[in-house]
């Protein structure tokens, strides 16, 4: 038990971090299903082409030489502008060849070919950096800032770059709040997710605010997949699979199609990710242990979507077409 | 004519694939043959014939003499079945199952565990592995656990809608990965990431009649050959129950769920009941089909049962045609093929190029040594990008597969 | 007069079935144009045509000069014919500012001129405009619905059934607005099945039946002529 109290700030910051990251992902799977009514199943290809985006780019600084000279700040806002441009390009780009033909088509046609658009994706990447790099696991270069840490307590110490990935996550997820609910095209994005068609009859470029909304919901993906591989460092095409199924989860926790509940809904997945990862093995007396904290995410989905498919905030998605 | 046309076809290919019995090449063209059986126009009863022919002496003979024939025609067979399971859950009932491949690995678990000596961890006594004559029991057995778990999955998730109901299958199957991965401690039931081995073969019951005729064949020969006819045997029984169910109350049932669930509960079928009954019928194919996969491979590890599998089935079920038995079969096989012969062959010859020093010279591009070529890049493992683009291409040009059910086509 | 609006042989299907059977309607520059029929009798797949929401087989559309029929509705609207859907579709889950804004979203000039105008037009909405739309009466979303159509500056208003569930005294008040708009020069083309209500301010009206024009006379002369009405409108 005391052990268990020990660890709690850093049961607690891990699950954070692991819960903007989370949140930062769902918003691509709640956004599009706003607008669209279907499941991106290849959102989650999106997020790792982010991160792959991000070592690229480190990489090159790194060969070129000036890695060591330029400003940290600098390096990582040019990262972190670079993965979500190209991830939001992508994800546009993606909705344009994969999913725009079979729009009107039954909702699983669209989901069939997300699917598809994600294995392509994940094959693709690990395509691409085989013949130019040899390899698909790629290791991000260590920035040295983001190494150091700030002790806080005895038992808190928090590493840079967790506090990166929350302040960055924390400015991200205000300003799509902002964009959302305050400017007019955010409004677009909305009248779009409620009916395209009186959208349309009001003038609104239905097709447009969609593709908006997939570079939106793209570039909070390829932003999460930065921060990913800034955090934990190592990559290959296929890391996206388990963090992409855990946004969804929390998506559709937070009740799909609504965004503020996509970010309630990856905190408290993240959150119970990093409790069942660390004290599932001290409550079971070491019986079951952090190898189930996979299987946690998708029992909560299991169980939200049977008890209470409507997710926590309930979902604002249009009722009635099939 | 025709006839005679097909049957010179299929002399041809075999004798081709007799005398070069290395190539990839030659074999293909022995399948291809069932492909012509589909089109040409012949009468039923010799295309029946043929195929016949084909399938329960030519094959064979080939496999004969070179056992990765045979290997080769087991593998498509088990994604045959795998298929029909899986088009009678997405093709009739039209539900998006993403988890098909969980039912797999719980049959391929069931006869692991108690045909090999892995059981003994947590039953004492000494029983296990048990005698090869408990595999058709466990077959049978296998039948009804599938089928137990299919309801199970299906009871709490068949209100949900499609697309959710296609995520929770997802998850459930990685659900029961995990379980079978981790599932070495506290007590060892599956062994764990290090999967279980030996497990015990199907009893060889026929080799007394086959010694009272003077034939005397070591075990290693008869294991692919009866493998080969079990699987046959399995396949061709999954197909006379799925077209049986097909033309039933119970299958025009399944596809007005498929075509408008609420006009069919307002006909008064019982729809969740018969979506279950469909989740059931396909998990119980995926799960005895899982036995037999667990008896011919001796070795098996939750590596086996990825998410992959159940998308690489789908892609199979969508190529041919949802809803169609002879499009489960044709996508099956030709993406089976695909992958385990087309790429691993260009994998192969890429590697023998590689080797070999030669140089690429395309006009305007220049000249590239292939030699320079990256290790990584293998052709082989680039399963995903198949399925991918299969899924993809099939939505937007021709969602209704290569072989759709008879009532598309007259659309 | 100035023909604003001229529609040649439409033809409309809907997979197999003609819902349009080649029509020729115009509508004058300044006048109220309406479009009487039964249910199904293709009122509402026109105007949708009109729109953009639903393509024509055949045909032509034309809007001062303009050939409407292969342009997208967003596109439709920026040359200034804004519809009016039926079932007074609003967006309920945004506020009643936000729907009247993103009436105007096609325009870049200033729009708050034209804001703080559609209010006097409206004073009932100006007591709710931070509420949700949802929670407006069916009578306040009827008229928030024209409301943000007017803020696209329309040069066509067209109207899907705007009396369709309110109660008698709310339509004569739309109706009356209605009028009104049309005395400031709006061109304005109606469908109803209220067919009294909509005669006495048209100038002109068209008959629909089973996807043709069956009749086309001045809105007076239809109006006395009883029989007329009898006939085509069982009213």
């Amino acid at each position: 038990m005391e052990l268990a109290l020990e660890i709690l700030p850093q049961v607690l910051l891990d699950g954070l971090v692991l819960g903007f990251m989370y949140a930062l992902i769902a918003l691509g799977y709640t956004m599009v299903y706003g607008v669209l009514e279907f499941i991106n199943f290849a959102h989650s290809e999106i997020f790792v082409l982010g991160a792959f985006v991000g070592v690229e780019v480190l990489l090159w600084l790194q060969d070129a030489g000036h890695l060591a000279v330029l400003h940290p700040g600098f390096v990582l806002l040019l990262v972190i502008v670079a993965g979500m441009a190209i991830s939001g390009l992508a994800a546009m780009a993606l909705e344009r060849v994969a999913y725009r033909p079979l729009r009107g088509s039954p909702r699983l046609v669209a989901l069939i070919s997300a699917i598809g658009a994600s294995f392509f994706l994940q094959d693709g990447l690990r395509l691409f950096e085989s013949l130019w790099r040899n390899t698909f696991y790629l290791n991000y270069p260590t920035l040295d800032v983001l190494d150091q840490t700030l002790p806080l307590a005895s038992n808190l110490v928090v590493p840079v770059k967790s506090l990166l990935v929350i302040a960055t996550a924390l400015l991200s997820l205000a300003g799509l709040h902002f964009f959302v609910n305050r400017t007019r095209v955010g409004a677009a994005i909305r009248a779009v997710a409620q009916d395209p068609e009186t959208a349309s009859l009001m003038g609104i470029p239905v097709n447009r605010v969609i593709a908006l909304t997939f570079f939106v919901g793209g570039a909070m993906g390829g932003l999460a997949g930065v921060l990913f591989g800034l955090h934990y460092s190592l990559v290959n095409p296929y890391s996206g699979f388990a963090p992409g199924i855990k946004a969804f989860t929390a998506a559709v926790l937070g009740g799909i199609g609504n965004i503020p509940g996509a970010m309630l809904g990856g905190m408290v997945l993240g959150l119970l990710e990093a409790f069942a990862g660390s004290y599932l093995s001290i409550l079971t007396d070491g019986a079951f242990g952090a190898e189930y904290k996979d299987v946690f995410a998708f029992v909560v989905l299991i169980a939200i979507l049977i008890f209470r498919p409507k997710g926590l905030l309930g979902e604002t998605v249009r009722e009635g077409r099939a | 004519m025709a006839a005679f046309g097909l049957l010179t076809y299929i002399a041809a290919s075999c004798w081709l694939a007799f005398i070069f019995p290395q190539s990839v090449l030659a074999f293909l063209l022995v399948e291809a043959s069932f492909l012509l059986l589909c089109y040409v126009p012949a009468p039923p009863k010799v295309k029946l014939f043929l195929g016949a022919l084909v399938l329960l002496v030519l094959l064979p003979s080939l496999g004969a003499i070179n056992g990765y024939y045979l290997e080769i025609a087991i593998q498509i067979g088990i994604y045959v079945a795998l298929a029909l399971g899986l088009n009678i859950v997405v093709g009739f009932v039209g539900l998006l199952n993403l988890g098909f491949v969980a039912f797999f690995a719980i049959g391929a678990y069931l006869w692991a565990i108690f045909g090999s000596p892995q059981a003994n961890e947590f039953i004492a006594g000494g029983f296990f592995p048990l005698s090869p004559n408990w595999f058709f029991p466990f077959l049978l057995l296998s039948i009804a656990v599938g089928a137990l778990t299919g309801a199970l999955l299906g009871l709490p998730v068949l209100r949900l809608r499609g697309d959710y109901l296609a995520i929770v299958t997802l998850g459930f199957a990685e659900v029961v990965r995990a379980v079978f991965n981790n599932l070495d401690k506290p007590i060892n039931f599956t062994n764990g990431p290090k999967g279980i081995s030996p497990i015990t073969k199907p009893p060889l019951f026929f080799k007394p009649w086959l010694e009272f005729f003077g034939w005397e064949f070591s075990d290693a020969t008869l294991y692919p050959m009866y493998f080969y006819f079990l699987v046959l045997l399995v396949v061709f029984m999954i197909i006379i129950v799925t077209r049986r169910l097909e033309d039933s109350r119970i299958g025009r049932a399944w596809k007005a769920i498929r075509e408008d669930e609420m006009a069919a509960a307002a006909m008064g079928v019982p729809v969740v009941r018969m979506k279950l009954l469909g989740f059931a019928v396909g998990a119980s194919f995926a799960s005895a089909v899982g036995v037999l996969f667990a008896a011919k491979q001796v070795f098996i590890n939750p590596e086996s049962f990825t998410f992959m599998e159940s998308i690489g089935v789908l892609a199979m079920v969508i190529l041919g045609g949802m809803g169609s038995i002879p499009g489960a079969i044709l996508g099956a096989a030709g993406v089976t093929i695909l992958n385990l012969q087309l790429l691993k062959g260009l994998s192969l010859w890429l590697n023998g190029l590689r080797q070999s020093g030669t140089i690429l010279t395309l006009p305007l591009l220049g000249s590239y040594p292939l030699s320079e070529l990256p290790v990584q890049f293998e052709p082989a493992k680039y399963e995903r990008m198949i399925f991918g683009l299969i899924l993809i291409l099939m939505m937007i040009f021709r969602p209704q597969g290569i072989l759709p059910p008879r009532r598309d086509q007259k659309r | 007069m100035n023909t604003l609006l001229q529609v040649t042989g439409l033809h409309v299907h809907y997979g197999a079935i003609e819902a349009v059977k080649g029509i020729d309607l115009s509508l004058a520059q300044g006048r109220i144009t309406a479009l009487l029929g039964a249910n199904g009798a293709g009122k509402s797949t026109t105007l949708l045509t009109l729109s953009g929401l639903v393509r024509a087989s055949e045909g032509s559309i034309d809007f001062d000069g303009v050939e409407l029929r292969e342009l997208a509705p967003h596109q439709i609207v920026s040359h200034g014919v804004v519809q009016v859907p039926e079932g007074r579709e609003i967006l309920t889950t945004l506020t009643v500012r936000e729907n009247l804004l993103l009436g105007g979203y096609r325009r870049h000039d200033n729009i708050a001129a034209d804001f703080k105008n559609v209010l006097e037009w409206f004073p009932r909405l100006n007591e709710r405009l931070d509420g949700a739309a949802g929670n407006l009466s069916g009578g306040e979303q009827q008229m928030l619905a024209i409301a943000r159509a007017l803020m696209a500056q329309p040069r066509l208003l067209v109207l899907d059934e705007p009396s369709m569930g309110l109660a008698p005294l709310l339509v004569r008040e739309i109706f009356k607005i209605l009028r009104e708009l049309n005395a400031g020069g709006l061109t304005i083309f109606l469908v109803e099945q209220n067919a009294r209500q909509a005669l006495k301010i048209a100038h002109h009206a068209y008959v629909m039946e089973n996807g043709k024009l069956v009749l086309s006379a001045p809105a007076a002369d239809m109006l006395n002529n009883s029989k007329v009405v009898e006939a085509y409108l069982g009213a």
